[in-house]
């Protein structure tokens, strides 16, 4: 890497990516899109973070789905103190078809563990053991979610066609 | 790179891959909000370490806040004799100001006004304000099991109603309104553009955000409506109130502005510096942005690398966006905690162009920055402990600040040098209307609104019964 205007072309580059990625992970486009630019000024501020990172975007990748992860524990101990019995604030969409939209829904019903597996695999594209080596498990625990996330995800679409259908 | 091992369900059914392209597609590339960022956590990290020398004296920390305090200018405070007692009455109206309801966070900082679970005739909408007279609701009738979009609209302040029917073509979500704008008796709906991409084929649905939105206009306050003409230009016609823009084509931008006469529409790029559309302003003031600006990447680059510095601004242009002026706003509002409070784009009013303030916003308390020429130079003016969130920042061309959060209204008349509690709160989102005097539109579970002539004295009206 080279300071900040190598930083700039990885940022045309990925940053979008990355957004769906993070997207897919917690269902909430506003969140996605301030997860993934924090993660790019972590790096802006200190450019020695990716000086022997091999793939950048992988990296960010990450950093990204880890701040995520932090947050949402943090919002999950913020809405049982002090928000119990409200609704939960609505999530925002990006203007994308119907289609992706429920399909974004469909992987947040999925098990969080799940998700993070078939999203960094299927989205990010991170190899199994890549993704196995950031969620901290075996290669066969991956593999497993990965099995049941694909299988529930195609139910749940299944199941809002469905419902589509009746209305 | 799927697991070849695995087939239990085909991956490709899923389509992730065109949920990652169409997610990337939508994304707004933004990198100088990274600048930003990154500039706050360098800032950061330096004051951090700052702290810990400040701790090791703290005594001498606490004589270097309280000298700054004291080293601030003094606020040059103009009294204005043209404002008068603050008063709130709803004595005259069929209905009484409900309690506030609760206040839910949607987004950090940003509060829905409304209880989910208590829409009128299943819609979430709110009263609409063309000017002191004129006044709108948007509702459903769904009896008989098919809904009709109709318009409650009132001449006379709210006293006598009409019932009419929105547009046949209109394209409606069942639970939101279509109104954008309202100006005296011209009216401005916009088709809702998720519902109009539920009627298109799947091919068409990706071109659907290259379009312009699809408007409907009526210039007799809502009795008759038409598809207004719509054209782009270099700039928008001075004059002509800019509305929200919506959705908007990914690859350009655009501002919109509407004919208060006719009703047409008008389109202009957004300049390319900008990120966010113009301020809610009152339209005689031009077009006002909030943007950042950075300084110049220097040619040759310095051997070393070096760090861009970049600073929020606002963009005035009186000329419907072919020429702008930049003033930077206080330095306050781009520092890091603890220096910086937290500044959002919108927290820029003002109600003459001349005297503007600038919010900034830490837990329940705002600070008020104050300019008295257009942006230009800035002091700091008053703190305020709201006591919840801010819902409405609302400046008078008379000369006071308002603001309000769930729990009460203050009003400042001396250039927020000082606030004073006047009330209870009165809503949420506040505006000034066209030809003079203003509007405070109530919560949800209302769909009412306060009008004043001047800022001062207030007044209750309630909805109609609809359907």
């Amino acid at each position: 890497m080279n300071g900040e205007l190598d930083l700039r072309d990885l940022y045309a580059a990925t940053a979008g990516r990355l957004v769906a990625q993070v997207y897919a992970m917690t269902g909430d486009f506003a969140e996605a899109q301030d997860v993934v630019q924090e993660a790019f000024a972590k790096v802006l501020a200190r450019p020695s973070l990716l000086r022997h990172v091999d793939s950048p975007e992988a990296w960010l990748c990450r950093v990204a789905v880890n701040a995520a992860r932090s947050r949402h524990r943090r919002r999950a101990l913020f809405d049982r103190i002090a928000r119990s019995g409200r609704l939960r604030p609505a999530e925002t969409v990006p203007p994308v078809s119907p289609d992706r939209v429920a399909l974004v829904a469909a992987l947040q019903r999925l098990p969080r563990a799940t998700r993070e597996a078939v999203v960094l695999h299927h989205l990010a594209d991170l190899p199994v053991a890549e993704v196995a080596a950031t969620l901290g498990c075996s290669v066969e625990t991956v593999k497993t979610r990965l099995v049941r996330g694909r299988r529930a995800l195609a139910e749940h679409l299944r199941d809002q066609d469905r419902e589509k259908s009746c209305v | 790179m799927s697991d070849p091992h695995l087939r239990d369900v085909d991956v490709t059914d899923l389509d992730l891959p065109g949920l990652s392209h169409e997610v990337n597609q939508a994304f707004r590339p933004h990198f100088a909000d990274v600048e930003a960022r990154a500039r706050r956590i360098r800032r950061t990290r330096v004051l951090g370490a700052a702290a810990v020398a400040v701790g090791v004296l703290l005594a001498g920390g606490t004589a270097t806040v309280a000298a700054r305090h004291d080293a601030a200018p003094t606020p040059a405070t103009r009294p204005s004799p043209s404002i008068g007692p603050w008063t709130a009455d709803w004595h005259g109206s069929s209905r009484t100001p409900a309690p506030q309801p609760s206040y839910v966070q949607v987004t950090p900082g940003h509060y829905d006004v409304a209880e989910p679970d208590k829409p009128l005739t299943g819609m979430f909408t709110r009263m609409m304000v063309g000017d002191l007279d004129h006044l709108y609701l948007e509702y459903q009738d769904c009896q008989g099991g098919r809904c009709t979009r109709m318009l409650a609209a009132s001449a006379d302040r709210g006293r006598t109603w009409r019932k009419l029917r929105m547009p046949e073509g209109l394209i409606v979500n069942p639970k939101y309104g279509t109104i954008v704008a309202a100006h005296g008796t011209t009216l401005v709906a916009r088709d809702n553009m998720q519902a109009r991409m539920r009627q298109l084929p799947e091919e068409q649905r990706k071109t659907l955000f290259l379009e312009p939105d699809t408007y409907w206009v009526s210039i007799d306050a809502g009795a008759t409506w038409r598809r207004p003409t719509i054209r782009t230009a270099d700039a928008l016609p001075v004059g002509w109130p800019h509305l929200n823009a919506g959705m908007q084509p990914l690859h350009k931008p655009m501002m919109v502005a509407f004919d208060p006469a006719t009703g047409d529409i008008a389109l202009a790029a957004l300049p390319r510096v900008a990120h966010e559309p113009p301020l809610e302003l009152p339209h005689d003031l031009g077009l006002w942005i909030v943007t950042d600006e950075a300084e110049p990447i220097p040619s040759p680059l310095p051997s070393g690398g070096f760090t861009r510095k970049s600073w929020p601004i606002v963009m005035v242009s009186r000329d419907g966006g072919r020429t702008w002026d930049k003033r930077r706003l206080p330095e306050e509002i781009s520092a890091p905690p603890p220096a910086g409070w937290g500044f959002r784009s919108d927290w820029l009013h003002t109600a003459d162009g001349r005297t503007v303030y600038a919010l900034e916003k830490r837990d329940k308390r705002v600070r008020v920055h104050v300019s008295t020429d257009g942006a230009a130079t800035w002091r700091t003016g008053a703190e305020v402990d709201l006591g919840g969130p801010l819902l409405t920042v609302l400046p008078t061309r008379e000369g006071s600040l308002i603001l309000a959060s769930d729990t009460a209204t203050w009003r400042s008349t001396d250039q927020a040098a000082s606030f004073t509690r006047v009330g209870p709160s009165l809503g949420s989102g506040a505006y000034a209307l066209p030809g003079g005097g203003y509007a405070i539109t109530t919560n949800n579970n209302e769909y009412s609104v306060w009008l004043s002539p001047d800022g001062s004295k207030w007044s209750y009206v309630g909805r109609p019964e609809v359907p």
